[in-house]
């Protein structure tokens, strides 16, 4: 199958790379279930902890192919709609496994962005805000991490798994500093620089660490401030880090979970994605490539929602039996949607103006779908919303005022659009 | 304490001075007194002189040898210095050595190299690179501060950049690489060359900073408001203004609206703007794929008024930017938070570096100087101990009073400017009410007559196209007149000829028909004529209202104008005495928590001695034979009642000396912990393990062999050009090192740097690649060298001064001698290690 992408920009030449280097995982996808064992809980979690996590739909999901079908319509496409676990919502064929677990997830079906473009699209997603160039704002991790983490966790706060990326940091962080910005776990492997040179034995690290150790306490003799502290600290964090480098390792987890998740790189991610919220890190966001589909729609939504399905229900299934789903919220989410209109290449284009955001945990409503868009999807006709108020409902379900402002080195800056709200009906 | 040990000179001659002035002209003084004398004092003996009248309780002593190089170096040079030069230094017996280093340093390449970075950093705040290549900017700031061009030329080129003139195209990635978008620029311009950050006032006035007025924020957005990007066929990107777009604005709060905003730099006068006719304004007029160029750019008026040296805001914006950049923090503080609700913490002060930057002629180069001569720059960072703190209990009350008194002066006086300041800002409102409604009528004029310029314009083209007509059919009709006059004569000849004479008959019928014609395009002339006139009559009313509408904008500037000195002057008042009251209320507040410290400490002490005397009691009744079991225990729970009190007294005490401390950081008699920007980490580091040397010894020879193939050059001009080739070359080598550095320590794109110490970080420098490969031995770097050496003392400073810059204390020199000693299987690791634990300790992550 052939992917002919109309739209040149920069990110989707990228995607369409990251993409292709899926496709060659997918394989020897695992088939069946396996019963598991469940494992106490972690001692170092924090029960109360809040977690977000992130399935980030690169390219932008077809709302048709899966959260807001329209069989049968002139806009429907060929695929049937579903029953789900909740009665009387349907969903596309193209997600069974999901179907299974919608009693778990509400459907925001009436988000309308006005915004058509890949970056922008993001921007207004990820932030909660348009994009303007007299203001950069955080990321929904970054600021998840700086309010969500625990005080001293040595755990990075904001990590996002995806195939590409050297597990380096990114600038996503705005006024909140590198601190903040997201770690990219370039194919599922740890951060950079987690792991002990091999010229240096443990014993050596010890022994030197122990002279900085002097150093630093015959100059803190001399002069402390709030900074030297900060810095000194942040080596005994890294040192906790390395010591905890095991988190970032999927293969610890059990074999009968890596085979119920899949043998792919993407269900290997979902596991990931659970063991780091198991181990207390705050803001994660799984990567999928690639839905930006202006050609063959149809085909290319089949294959990646197959591939999607069944590890990210597998995934919420485990998020509630382990306890983690009233406090981890979960938010699927794309730069945008695709355009009811079916174009001659068989594709859908972008469309920033009727699609869906499925959202979950964290006390967000079960089973709720908020919103409706018209017969053939082609605009909303009910409870109409956008990435604002999508942005305080996040920030809303895991305990956070949303009507709060940061101080950016003296200036107060609300966390969430203040001319917008939560969507009421999701929180419980 | 040791108080001002090093200042002692200086007040000696200032003493000396005075004394001299008394004696007269006859006073005997030597030559080269006589050259030092004739500018005092100078400016940084007025700084210190201010800052040190400005504070209760004694300032920090001034820094060690070891301490100001280290600091001096990072300041000026973006580095520390290596080993030999920090042990030549500290060897230097002479008495002016710490203002030959400051005087070396800016003699430098590395100064150009260091400064341009920071103006870098500061003007685009990491912003990636979209129209103009980083490098080339990051070259053009090198060359501006190599060559000493006054800052006030640096910030004119970069305002007034269009991208056009290719000699300082680079300078034009301040407003390209913004997009010239104008309210991104109306915020970056305010925030770093005045020194305000006005986007608040973008959509009302300023909620919570009563100077930021939404008019300041309109008035700087109308000087960019007219620009737009420009791409070229050839794909290059420029600064394109237009001659219209009027910036007009509505509060979101009140209402209040204002059109025709007139451009107006903070705390400046309103622009007075030439007022062209319409179908004038244009240089190159606005078309398709055209680049337009008026002839009036407001972007051209930004540049030349915000430099003309009477912008008080952005003379105080630099003053303040560069004794930021030497004394860590700002007189103002944050940097672009100018406003009277934050004063300068001693606003005399910043007047005065204002002042006196403008006054040399913006030289940066010597202004930096005269602050790093500075006692407040040369003051140690180290906290002084709780007994170093004393105050002279009957001078500072005199001195607080003083200032209460002063602060009480102030305050009695506010209402009454407060008032006098909104009363002219009322009048200061009718009269731009006045200008606005002015401004709109010449508006409209302006239209009208275009309008009738046009059909005055239309009409001309129609008489002479009727004269044109009536002249063709002149000339028509002239040759079938003659051609019926030879017809005729011809029939007069053979007048029996009937085809002739039939003939002779069309053409006389033909000459009548085109006669009738002429007259009809004769009358058509004459109409057009009339029209014309008519017309030419219209446009001269339209002119003549134009211009009566023009004058009327003039005299309503007039009325602006005198409003607006008197507003701004009533304002500025209010403002400044405003400004002033916090700043003492501000001073009067850490002088009573110096004295509050006092009483602290009587209070431990007195408390150190009751836990002594409780014990001597608790001892003494233990002696005591009779002493029963109850009196022991009332004398022990005495004792450890005293013992719970003095460490209470403790806790108390070290809290308010940790506040203490931040209070004289901010008031500068203490030196701050200034956090290496991630430039001066890598290259410091770099110069620290040996990577700088490395490349010196490699590029050396020839940079002195290129240098020696110029001609004509003194030796001084050879050993310059050699130093600077062998500079460049260095930093071309090593620059790439710097990435990783600036992607983990820097600030995010387009924000203000913020210290922000994170795992990360930590982990580059435990585990990472680039650190380990400089650490390994190899090519004489310093863990190559060290592992060498058998003697631990000499091994000892050898490791401190090239890491820390300063020899290792006796104590150091004892646990680097165990450390050697329990390594000495394999002294490459141990010597990689000892270098790793200096280099990631918090003395050399900070500047001290």
């Amino acid at each position: 199958m052939k992917c002919h992408y109309a739209c040149r920009s920069a990110e989707h030449l990228l995607e369409r790379r990251k993409f292709l280097g899926t496709l060659a995982g997918t394989a020897g996808a695992a088939t069946m279930s396996f019963p598991r064992l469940l494992r106490a809980a972690m001692p170092e979690l924090d029960a109360n902890q809040k977690h977000i996590l992130v399935f980030w739909m690169s390219g932008g999901l077809s709302q048709l192919e899966s959260w807001d079908p329209k069989p049968k319509t002139d806009t429907g496409g060929p695929f049937r709609a579903i029953p789900t676990s909740v009665p009387g919502t349907h969903i596309c064929e193209l997600l069974p496994y999901t179907a299974k677990q919608m009693h778990h997830l509400a459907i925001v079906r009436s988000v309308n962005t006005k915004e058509n473009d890949h970056g922008k699209g993001a921007y207004c997603m990820t932030t909660g805000r348009r994009q303007e160039p007299v203001a950069d704002y955080p990321h929904l991790g970054a600021v998840g991490a700086k309010v969500l983490s625990p005080e001293g966790s040595p755990l990075p706060g904001h990590i996002h798994i995806a195939t590409g990326g050297g597990g380096g940091s990114s600038n996503n962080a705005a006024f909140l500093g590198p601190k903040y910005a997201s770690i990219t776990l370039g194919g599922g492997g740890p951060p950079q620089n987690t792991a002990r040179p091999d010229n240096l034995t443990e014993a050596a690290d010890r022994q030197r660490t122990a002279f900085r150790a002097q150093v630093n306490d015959q100059f803190a003799r001399r002069r402390r401030t709030a900074e030297s502290d900060a810095f000194t600290s942040s080596f005994a964090q890294a040192q906790q880090l390395m010591e905890r480098r095991d988190v970032f390792d999927v293969s610890k987890e059990p074999a009968a979970d890596l085979e119920r998740y899949g043998s792919h790189e993407f269900g290997r991610h979902c596991l990931l994605a659970r063991r780091l919220l198991e181990h207390g890190v705050s803001c994660v966001q799984v990567n999928h490539s690639n839905y930006d589909t202006h050609h063959e729609n149809f085909d290319f939504h089949i294959e990646q929602l197959g591939e999607f399905d069944r590890p990210f229900a597998t995934l919420i299934e485990d998020l509630v039996q382990r306890g983690l789903w009233k406090s981890t919220l979960l938010v699927v989410m794309s730069e945008f949607g695709r355009t009811p209109q079916i174009n001659k290449y068989f594709g859908r284009d972008h469309w920033g103006m009727a699609w869906s955001v499925a959202i979950g945990g964290c006390g967000i409503q079960p089973g709720a779908v908020i919103g409706k868009t018209n017969a053939n999807g082609t605009e909303v006709s009910d409870r109409q919303v956008d990435h604002s108020h999508l942005f305080h409902t996040y920030l809303r379900a895991v305990g956070v005022d949303s009507t709060a402002k940061f101080d950016a080195a003296g200036r107060s800056i609300p966390m969430a659009d203040p001319a917008a709200g939560p969507i009421q009906e999701l929180l419980a | 304490m040791p108080r001002h040990a090093a200042e002692s000179p200086a007040r000696l001659r200032i003493a000396v001075v005075a004394l001299l002035l008394a004696l007269g002209p006859t006073g005997a003084i030597g030559r080269a007194d006589e050259s030092a004398l004739r500018e005092r004092p100078t400016l940084h003996e007025k700084i210190d002189a201010l800052v040190e009248n400005a504070s209760l309780g004694p300032a920090a002593p001034p820094a060690s040898d070891a301490d100001f190089l280290r600091r001096v170096y990072l300041d000026l040079n973006g580095t520390i210095p290596d080993a030999k030069t920090a042990r030549a230094f500290f060897d230097d017996p002479a008495a002016n050595k710490r203002e030959a280093l400051v005087d070396r340093l800016l003699a430098r390449p590395q100064f150009a190299r260091h400064i341009a970075r920071v103006f870098d950093v500061m003007l685009m705040e990491r912003r990636p690179e979209k129209s103009i290549p980083a490098a080339e900017w990051q070259e053009y700031l090198r060359k501006s501060f190599r060559d000493n061009k006054p800052l006030d030329q640096l910030a004119r080129e970069i305002l007034g950049a269009d991208g056009v003139d290719p000699g300082v195209r680079p300078a034009a990635r301040f407003y390209l690489d913004r997009d010239v978008d104008a309210n991104l620029l109306a915020r970056d311009v305010g925030r770093l060359f005045f020194g305000r950050d006005l986007q608040c006032a973008q959509c009302h006035d300023h909620p919570i900073i009563e100077d930021y007025l939404q008019a300041e924020y309109y008035g700087l957005l109308a000087f960019v408001n007219r620009g737009v990007l420009f791409t070229d066929q050839d794909k290059k990107v420029f600064y394109a203004e237009t001659a219209d777009g009027e910036v007009s604005y509505k509060s979101v709060f009140t209402g209040d609206a204002r059109d025709h905003v007139v451009p107006k730099l903070p705390q400046g006068a309103p622009v007075n703007e030439p007022l062209l006719n319409k179908d004038e304004q244009y240089v190159v007029a606005p078309a398709k794929d055209v680049r337009p160029v008026p002839k009036y750019s407001r972007r051209a008026q930004l540049a030349a008024t915000a430099t003309s040296g009477a912008s008080v805001a952005f003379n105080r914006n630099w003053a303040n930017r560069l004794w930021a950049h030497m004394l860590g923090r700002g007189l103002v503080h944050p940097l672009d938070v100018h406003h009277s609700g934050n004063p300068a913490v001693q606003s005399q002060l910043l007047a005065l570096l204002a002042d006196e930057l403008a006054r040399t002629k913006f030289d940066a180069r010597a202004f930096l100087r005269e602050l790093a001569l500075t006692r407040v720059y040369q003051r140690s960072s180290e906290s002084p101990a709780p007994g170093d703190m004393k105050i002279d209990a009957g001078a500072s009350s005199a001195t607080l009073a003083a200032w209460n008194a002063e602060a009480g002066r102030v305050s009695a006086e506010l209402a009454g400017l407060q008032a006098a300041s909104s009363q002219a800002a009322a009048e200061w409102n009718a009269a731009y009410g006045n200008f606005s409604k002015s401004a709109a009528t010449r508006e409209a004029a302006q239209k009208t007559r275009s309008e009738a310029k046009k059909a005055g314009d239309d009409i001309s083209g129609a008489l002479a196209a009727a004269i044109k007509d009536v002249a063709a059919k002149e000339d028509v009709l002239k040759a079938i007149v003659e051609a019926r006059d030879k017809a005729l004569a011809a029939v007069a000849k053979l007048p029996d000829d009937k085809p002739l004479a039939e003939a002779a008959g069309q053409f006389k019928a033909r000459a009548e028909q085109v006669d009738g014609q002429l007259a009809a395009a004769r009358k058509l002339v004459t109409d057009k004529t009339a029209e014309v006139q008519a017309a030419s009559l219209r446009l001269a009313d339209a002119d003549q209202v134009a211009g009566t509408a023009t004058a009327g904008v003039s005299t309503a500037r007039l009325a602006l104008d005198a409003a607006d000195a008197k507003a701004r002057d009533a304002v500025e008042r209010f403002r400044a005495a405003k400004g002033y009251h916090r700043e003492l209320t501000a001073r009067v507040a850490d002088a009573l928590a110096m004295v509050d410290f006092q009483a602290l400490v009587a209070a431990d002490a007195a408390s150190q001695g009751a836990v002594r005397s409780a014990a001597d009691q608790l001892a003494a009744t233990r002696s005591q034979m009779s002493a029963t079991a109850e009196q022991v225990a009332q004398s022990e729970a005495a004792a450890k009642a005293a013992t719970e009190k003095a460490a209470a007294g403790q806790t108390a005490l070290q809290t308010a000396r940790t506040a203490l401390v931040d209070r004289s950081t901010a008031r500068f008699t203490l030196a701050p912990l200034k956090s290496l920007s991630p430039e001066q980490l890598s290259w410091a580091t770099m110069q620290a393990v040996g990577q700088v040397d490395q490349q010196f010894a490699a590029l050396q020879a020839q940079a002195k062999k290129d240098a020696e193939a110029i001609a004509n050059l003194s030796p001084e001009e050879r050993s310059r050009e050699e130093s600077r080739l062998l500079e460049d070359r260095i930093d071309e080598k090593l620059r790439g090192n710097i990435a990783p550095f600036v992607s983990l320590f820097g600030q995010q794109p387009g924000q203000a740097p913020t210290f922000q110490a994170t795992v990360h970080q930590a982990l580059f420098f435990a585990n990472g690649g680039l650190l380990a490969s400089w650490l390994n031995p190899g090519g004489n770097n310093l863990t190559e060298r060290l592992a060498k050496i058998d003697q631990p003392a000499t091994l000892a400073d050898e490791l401190y001064l090239s890491v820390l810059s300063r020899k290792a204390t006796q104590q150091e020199q004892a646990q680097v001698a165990s450390y050697w000693e329990a390594g000495k299987a394999d002294r490459a690791a141990a010597a990689r290690e000892l270098i790793w634990s200096l280099l990631t300790s918090a003395e050399f992550r900070f500047n001290h």
